[in-house]
């Protein structure tokens, strides 16, 4: 018998969804990303950029994100998001993609700076946030 | 022309900014009836005892009663410790001042220490320990959280001692890089401490007090280890071998007619052979 190492079936943990997700929203804004930087890229070389894949590149990301911007928005401000996210102009839509990123950043997909800033000078601030 | 010899910095006292944050810190969790234990380590004249008394000094607010709470050895400790509780006084310090020399000392150290803080906890005192080396202490006390701070004293010289500050979290890391060195102290090259800080000298008369505290205690240890090398026994001694409260052991001997061979210090000793004689009375 030929061990078969792509046969997952025997796994007893798997990857929740959600991560999945998680990784799957970075993976769009790293692409929505490229496209700015290419946007720009071209804008500074004095040529007319194409707005095409900034628009649906920040638009998919826009559809991944998009239950749970209803959910935290209020109506209003979920209009004008949408709004921002689908205008024909890329200048637009890249401030749409910002909000976008401060959506991200506090559902601490991106967020870096989570460790909790402690003057370790005092032993015991360092002692209570390790639980000792 | 002669230099006089700072005691105090200019905030006041006798050692760096940093540490008495940190000693305060310390008060709240001493204020919830948490054992809380600070260890002053380092090699012989580095001034752990100048630094222990220092700092006991600022976390009590007043002079440190040196007779009543500066302990040399184990049974001195605790009967210090008791009266610090009788007294509502807030710290005590406990010197080893080479009570670690016996074969057995130490796990009846860690034991006893053990047993203190178990009992002593709701009393509300900051207990500072004295030693050579930190690695000594049983894992359990680490594993109850009870120490708080490491201050490593090195390099002192002429004007002032060096300290470092651990927290028990790096603690537990100087714990373990000790266990894999051949030579323990370099740990506390490779794990960084918390704060560092530098502290002065006594005062002269200050100095004096403590050294005769100090020398009387060790005197007494080295003569009472003579007389035990001697093969005497100590009345506590007899009671921890026939496993017998000490009014027992008394009677036992005052009916047996039994006098001690020596008596030092009010300490009555006895001569090994009595144990036997009072093991038949068990």
């Amino acid at each position: 018998m030929v061990y078969n190492k792509d046969n997952k079936e025997l796994e007893t943990t798997s990857t929740p969804p959600s991560d999945i997700l998680k990784i799957m929203i970075l993976q769009r804004r790293d692409d929505a990303l490229s496209a700015i930087e290419s946007y720009y890229k071209y804008m500074y070389s004095g040529a007319t950029p194409p707005s095409h894949i900034v628009r649906s590149r920040v638009g998919s990301l826009f559809f991944d994100l998009e239950p749970c911007l209803r959910r935290s928005l209020s109506a209003g401000d979920y209009k004008h998001l949408s709004d921002y996210i689908f205008s024909d102009k890329a200048a637009i839509v890249i401030l749409g993609f910002r909000e976008l990123n401060a959506v991200l950043d506090q559902l601490k997909i991106t967020r870096l700076d989570n460790n909790p800033r402690i003057d370790t000078t005092i032993v015991e601030n360092e002692n209570s946030i390790k639980g000792l | 022309m002669g230099t006089t010899q700072k005691h105090k910095y200019d905030n006041g006292l006798p050692f760096s900014s940093l540490l008495d944050v940190n000693l305060n810190s310390l008060r709240d969790r001493i204020a919830a009836k948490k054992a809380s234990l600070v260890i002053i380590d380092g090699g012989v004249g580095e001034g752990k005892t100048t630094l222990a008394v220092e700092v006991a000094e600022y976390f009590q607010g007043s002079a440190l009663n040196l007779r009543h709470q500066y302990s040399m050895g184990g049974i001195q400790f605790q009967e210090r410790l008791q009266i610090c509780v009788d007294t509502n006084k807030l710290t005590v310090i406990y010197d080893e001042a080479g009570d670690f020399s016996r074969r057995g000392a130490l796990t009846e150290f860690n034991k006893m220490l053990n047993r203190i803080f178990e009992t002593y906890r709701g009393f509300k005192i900051l207990v500072i320990i004295v030693l050579p080396n930190f690695g000594i202490l049983d894992k359990q006390l680490f594993d109850n959280m009870i120490p708080r701070l490491l201050l490593h004293c090195y390099g002192r010289n002429q004007n002032y001692g060096n300290y470092s500050g651990y927290s028990l979290y790096r603690m537990f890391y100087l714990r373990e890089k000790m266990k894999k060195l051949t030579v323990p102290p370099q740990a506390y090259t490779s794990v960084n401490p918390n704060f560092r800080g530098h502290f002065l000298d006594l005062t002269s008369e200050r100095s004096a007090e403590l050294e005769k505290v100090s020398l009387e205690g060790k005197a007494k240890v080295l003569s009472g280890n003579i007389l035990q090398a001697r093969g005497l026994m100590p009345t506590l001694q007899l009671c921890k071998s026939l496993h017998r409260s000490r009014p027992w052991v008394t009677e036992k001997l005052r009916k047996l007619g039994i006098k001690p061979d020596h008596i030092y210090k009010k300490q009555r000793y006895f001569d090994k052979g009595v144990l036997e004689r009072l093991r038949d009375e068990v």
